[in-house]
């Protein structure tokens, strides 16, 4: 267990494991697929991996790596990489070559683990990187100069002892789209994630015999705070599905005896309308969450309708973790808020002049929380983004008298798909490398109540089809990225001052 | 009727219930008088992503009242509209 310099307890999931290991060793820590694995083998698993990244001498501050889906996997190494207090940087699976570069080229991750798929993609990267000192372990098993996973679940023949640390060093690096310059690196501390899952745990009151279905992604923050710290806070079950498929996750819901559900309304609205041989039986669920998009009434409605169930939201960001949900009582004339701030969290909304907005009137959200970050390593990003310690996710919103938090819009011009952020900069910058563009301008608009898609509004030099731009960008970036309205103009409309008039674009 | 005739006009429903699939929940902006049996849903054409995909086979199951077997859902199956109707008339056989 790890004390801070006030002496305060800062443990960390690794931590939990090893105490759930002790008490309630034969209790399943994670379901992936066939395998059900236990906290005494977790922990044991994470001891072999963490003394593994030692003996290749990892260190405090240095990061690891991983390109994996949702396992048990991913699990033990993320926990293991906690244990020898190095930095987490779990990146999603399914990320394109050129998102894994910009990550790897900024983070120069010691170690990394990958699903043997990627295995060419990183060799690529490592050549232009010149990363040829990276620890590199191929899952389940690889060629050398890769490792093997399973020479990780050996036990070393020397071990070096745990190094020191406090409660303020890093020990997660997420990435998340930026306005400049790819993504932006996110970094929380050891105390920052600690006090994210003390707080969500004593909110919603976790127990060890909870269950928990994971298949948004534990490379988010979103998965990783209520699908893995949670569940290994609490000593319950974390089930894992490397996807989200419809069947699966109903079926397991029933089969599994879930609990709870962190998901998104896209899921959601996907589960309401499913058609299944017999009526699934999802009365285990006591906690159906969705973050990351608005939900729509509509889904609201389809899924209490189907199931029985008040689907209940939750807001957060990469940068402070989640910090709000609803868990009012009243679930139909509350269903719109995101709810009231995690224990000892404060968020409210502030005028342009950044005086607090009353109950019930519209401003930009800021939040403090003793889990948010410290700030990018970009100051100019750190001026707009933190003033007054409060973090400005550039969400719109109110809170009403009784501390119930809604969003009700945006200030930035991400683009919200399915949960994911796409920022229209990047695609802006890829379109516009096209022979055939002149100019471009990618907007996000909004279908059946809240769904998002990408539309690019795009000036051609000559005749160019929807396709060609599609194709251009295709494996470039993330599939969810590409524009699914690819608009010709012959300019794109602009103020006396040059700016864009996206409204005219819609 | 014959069953010819039947089995085209049966074939032009599912295409319709494609068509309206698509333009009420995938991607509003498009004409449904501009998509036929032979518009692309993946690649080019309409170049449908993996979430999109999953909106319209979840679509149609509703809106026709079915129930589709994603393990059988090939890549040809998407290759345009016309393939995937007869996807749907093969599985309701």
């Amino acid at each position: 267990m790890i004390t801070d310099k006030k002496t305060m307890i800062v443990e960390t999931p690794a931590d939990w494991v090893a105490i759930h290991a002790r008490s309630t060793p034969d209790q399943v820590a994670i379901v992936d697929g066939e395998s059900r694995i236990s906290y005494a083998e977790l922990d044991k698993f994470v001891t072999q991996i963490s003394n593994n990244l030692q003996v290749a001498n990892v260190n405090v501050g240095d990061a690891v790596a991983t390109l994996l889906p949702n396992s048990w996997e991913m699990v033990a190494v993320l926990l293991a990489t906690f244990r020898c207090g190095a930095v987490a940087l779990p990146m999603n699976s399914h990320y394109r070559e050129s998102e894994i570069e910009h990550i790897i080229r900024s983070s120069r991750p010691k170690a990394l683990f990958a699903s043997v798929t990627h295995i060419p993609i990183v060799e690529k990267i490592v050549g232009n990187v010149g990363g040829d000192n990276l620890v590199r372990v191929g899952v389940p098993k690889a060629d050398a100069p890769w490792l093997s996973f399973d020479d990780y679940l050996r036990e070393p023949e020397q071990i070096r002892p745990l190094q020191d640390t406090d409660g303020s060093v890093p020990i997660l690096w997420l990435y998340s789209s930026g306005s400049t310059g790819g993504a932006k690196k996110i970094s929380r501390s050891r105390r920052q994630l600690f006090a994210e899952s003390v707080a969500f745990n004593a909110t919603v009151a976790t127990r060890a015999d909870d269950i928990f279905l994971c298949s948004v992604p534990l490379s988010h923050a979103y998965g990783m705070c209520v699908g893995l710290f949670a569940a290994m806070y609490a000593g319950a079950t974390l089930v894992l599905h490397k996807q989200f498929d419809r069947r699966q996750f109903l079926a397991t819901v029933e089969t599994e005896r879930v609990t709870i559900v962190p998901a998104s309304p896209f899921m959601m609205q996907i589960l309401a309308e499913t058609k299944m041989a017999h009526e699934p039986d999802l009365s285990s669920i006591r906690l159906c969450l969705t973050g990351g998009a608005p939900l729509a009434r509509q889904t609201f409605d389809a899924f209490q309708d189907r199931y029985q169930l008040s689907i209940r939201q939750a807001f957060g960001s990469t940068e402070t973790g989640l910090v709000t949900i609803n868990l009012a009582k009243d679930t139909d004339a509350t269903w719109s808020s995101v709810g009231a701030p995690l224990q000892g969290y404060d968020v409210a909304a502030f005028d342009a002049e950044g005086r607090l907005q009353p109950p019930g009137r519209e401003g930009a959200i800021g939040i403090k929380s003793p889990s948010m970050f410290d700030g990018y390593d970009n100051e100019e990003l750190n001026q707009t983004a933190i003033k007054g310690g409060r973090f400005f996710p550039g969400d719109r919103g109110k809170v009403d008298a009784e501390g119930r938090v809604y969003i009700t819009g945006r200030d930035t011009l991400f683009i919200n798909i399915a949960g994911n952020k796409v920022d229209p900069a990047e695609l802006e910058l890829l379109i516009g490398a096209h022979p055939k563009v002149t100019e471009c301008v990618v907007l996000g608009i909004t279908q059946r109540g809240t769904e998002e898609i990408v539309k690019a509004v795009v000036v051609a030099k000559e005749a160019c089809e929807p396709s060609e731009i599609v194709e251009f960008c295709r494996g470039k970036i993330a599939d969810y990225k590409l524009p699914r309205i690819i608009e010709f103009r012959d300019e794109i409309p602009r103020n006396p001052l040059g700016k864009v008039l996206r409204k005219y674009l819609q | 009727m014959d069953s010819s005739t039947e089995k085209a006009a049966a074939q032009q429903q599912r295409v319709d219930a494609i068509i309206q699939v698509v333009t009420e929940r995938i991607n509003p902006a498009l004409d449904s008088s501009t998509l036929s049996s032979a518009t692309q849903l993946i690649g080019e054409g309409l170049a449908l992503d993996s979430v999109a995909v999953l909106e319209l086979v979840t679509g149609l199951e509703y809106e026709l009242d079915i129930m589709i077997d994603e393990s059988k859902l090939t890549r040809e199956v998407f290759d345009d509209i016309g393939s995937l109707a007869n996807f749907l008339g093969e599985s309701a056989d």
